[in-house]
């Protein structure tokens, strides 16, 4: 009998259990919700603390914490970087849990069962990242997914949100499927599903020990496809605006900055541990995971020009935030420099970059979107810095900050992948990278010319609301945008050691 | 004829028949459910399917596998399937779904896929595998693996069904409040 160290899964098992508790509570606490998102809150708060502890103490320990496996297969494994993706769900489930009361009153769709489930959300996300065993990474990613369709599925009082609900759904449901066979045709070719495992069948592929290539490279085509799906890739991103358009829209923001997260450590921790051993089959993923960035990157801001939503248009940036990310991947999985101080850190970064302007810009999009169907409409937005200069000055920076203006944390952000991108050896993916981002400029300064320059069409001032915890988490996102623009060294330079014993 | 004779001479195990017939009534059920019309002629190749399979985790002395397949695909939620059938009364698709286009891109991506993982098996000489250990697939075993390897997964995937069934309940009792 193995012995278990569940020390290491504390960062799951705790989010995971007050979710359990607080949802044997629900029917109890009845009509007042205000415990409910207290207790929630709190806990998503302890749900921050605890990898955030061990975050600190983790070199006593050795590099890696783990349960003790059967035939080196591990499920758990905690290590820098699990424990500061952790760090990182807990802050967009917080930030997003401040400002769902006010939403869900509004859009008069408020159960207090929402709450738990962005516990239960948020340690199925710590489950995928924190694995070295695919299994494991699949029911995470399964916990997640379930999770978030039925937290969509919560406000259904117009159509454009039982669509939202259900597209999720049945896509989602699709690309599990992908995933499945993915796995199928992986574990037919390696015989194992543990990362290790996979990465010592790839070292055999010039020892010429493996003994099929073509499966291991159909089984890894489709757990990229699974994935491109899950971060809203181009040309898998369909889904994307129609949901971030009707699921509620705190539980959108948690989607954009926790879902892309969690996928994108996936696939860090996948493509560098497990698939970068074999030069030959490096160089059957490295150019697809570009070929993919570069289209996600064009595609996504060339479609958000001509959007009229504002959180339709947050939507299409986020695809080409996705592209910018997975252009992370490139120089941080493959390469001679893979797994350095490049690319790694860089891709952590800019995800905390993001998490915290795009929640924040979904935020002050939350507080906009009230019964009206056309709420959040760029004509709702016209002239808001006449009337509230906070908002308008917060949404903003977080707009600034998407675009890519020193010294906003968007900016170090793109800036650290470029240099990532352009160490590796890619100039061309970097001038892409470049120009993609220009042509997201022009959308993000139609937004602000008209908050800040236009005259309201209508008075909407007495009508919108910001209650304290909603002001609350625009201030972090806010203070955290600039922090991590003018002094970025305070996470860069702890996330450095993230690479280190992500793989073995 | 000369399968018939194969095995009666000895020369052609009569496991491998049982697969061959096995596998061939499951794909040819599998078509069933893609393409037939109706969702109940559809929802009993489901079950043929199923049944099929559990006959091959047989062939692979997986007998609690086998059991499983029965009991909870081929039983719980094949009817399922029916009873959601039933309860919605569907029709035959009136129309013939799909274009000609669409249909024959996707047979062709299909296809493509089958050739790509399907030659490297044909060329794979599986080695000469011995009988399986006396407690291969046997409850204790697969218990065994449950609480041990798979221990956090399986805690998982309660979590996961949790969260379903949550979400089941909400939203149908939504519908019942409107």
């Amino acid at each position: 009998m193995p012995e278990f160290q569940h020390f290491a899964a504390l960062p799951t098992l705790v989010p995971a259990a007050f979710g359990l508790v607080f949802l044997v509570f629900a029917p109890f606490i009845g009509s007042d919700k205000k415990w409910m998102w207290a207790f929630t809150t709190a806990a998503m708060g302890l749900t921050i603390l605890i990898p955030a502890i061990i975050l600190s103490k983790i070199g006593l320990y050795g590099d890696v914490l783990e349960t003790a496996g059967v035939a080196g297969q591990y499920m758990v494994r905690t290590d820098r970087l699990a424990l500061w993706l952790d760090i990182l769900f807990g802050i967009a489930g917080l930030l997003a849990l401040l400002v769902t009361p006010a939403y869900l009153e509004r859009a008069n769709s408020h159960r207090p069962e929402i709450y738990p489930l962005f516990l239960i959300a948020v340690s199925g996300m710590t489950a995928m990242v924190g694995s070295d065993h695919l299994v494991m990474i699949f029911v995470g990613l399964e916990v997640l997914s379930i999770t978030l369709y039925v937290m969509c599925g919560l406000a259904r009082e117009r159509a454009v949100q039982v669509e939202a609900a259900l597209k999720y759904f049945l896509l989602g449901a699709f690309s599990t499927s992908f995933l499945v066979f993915g796995l199928a045709l992986i574990l037919g070719a390696t015989g194992r599903l543990d990362i290790p495992g996979i990465a010592g069948a790839v070292l055999g592929v010039g020892a010429g020990t493996l003994w099929n290539e073509t499966l291991l490279l159909a089984g890894l085509a489709l757990f990229l496809i699974a994935f491109a799906f899950k971060v809203g890739a181009v040309p898998f991103h369909f889904w994307v605006p129609d949901v971030y358009q009707g699921a509620p829209t705190p539980v959108t923001a948690f989607m954009a900055a926790g879902t892309k997260a969690a996928a994108f450590g996936v696939l860090l921790r996948v493509l560098y541990a497990g698939f970068s051993g074999a030069e030959t089959i490096v160089d059957r993923w490295a150019p697809v995971i570009a070929g993919l960035a570069v289209a996600t990157m064009v595609v996504g801001n060339v479609l958000a020009l001509v959007q009229t939503r504002v959180k339709r248009l947050l939507a299409y940036s986020s695809v080409a935030h996705a592209g910018y990310l997975l252009l992370a991947l490139v120089p941080a999985t493959s390469g001679a420099h893979a797994g350095e101080i490049v690319g790694g850190p860089a891709l952590l970064f800019y995800l905390f970059t993001y998490t915290f302007m795009t929640v924040g810009a979904f935020i002050v999009a939350a507080l906009f979107q009230s019964d009206r169907e056309d709420a959040d409409h760029f004509a709702q937005f016209a002239g808001l810095w006449h009337r509230r200069p906070l908002l308008a000055a917060a949404m903003g920076v977080f707009l600034l900050s998407l675009t890519g203006i020193p010294p906003l944390g968007g900016f170090t952000g793109k800036y650290v992948i470029f240099l990532s991108v352009l160490d590796a050896g890619h100039p061309v993916l970097a001038a892409i990278m470049a120009i993609a981002a220009v042509i997201g400029a022009a959308y993000y300064l139609r937004v602000l010319m008209l908050m800040f320059i236009a005259q309201p069409e209508e008075d909407l001032a007495a009508r919108l609301v910001t209650p304290g915890p909603a002001r609350l988490a625009l201030a972090v996102a806010v203070v955290a945008t600039f922090v991590l623009g003018i002094a970025p060294f305070v996470l860069y330079d702890p996330l450095l050691t993230v690479m280190r014993a992500a793989a073995f | 004829m000369s399968l018939v004779a194969g095995v009666v001479l000895g020369a052609i195990s009569i496991q491998w028949v049982a697969f061959l017939v096995l596998a061939v009534v499951a794909i040819a059920a599998a078509l069933v459910v893609v393409l037939h019309r109706s969702p109940v002629v559809g929802a009993m190749g489901l079950v043929t399917n199923f049944l099929c399979i559990a006959g091959i985790y047989v062939l692979l002395n997986a007998y609690f596998f086998a059991a499983l397949q029965v009991i909870i695909y081929a039983g719980a939620v094949v009817v399922l399937i029916t009873f959601v059938i039933m309860l919605l009364n569907l029709q035959p698709e009136a129309k013939g779904g799909p274009g000609v286009v669409p249909v024959a891109l996707a047979a062709l991506l299909g296809l493509a896929l089958i050739a790509v993982v399907g030659r490297p098996l044909l060329e794979y000489a599986a080695p000469e595998a011995g009988p399986p250990a006396p407690d291969f697939g046997t409850v204790a075993q697969v218990g065994e693996a449950l609480f041990t390897v798979y221990f956090y997964p399986f805690l998982a995937v309660s979590l996961a069904l949790l969260s379903a069934m949550v979400g089941a309940v909400l939203l149908a009792k939504r519908r019942l409040e409107d």
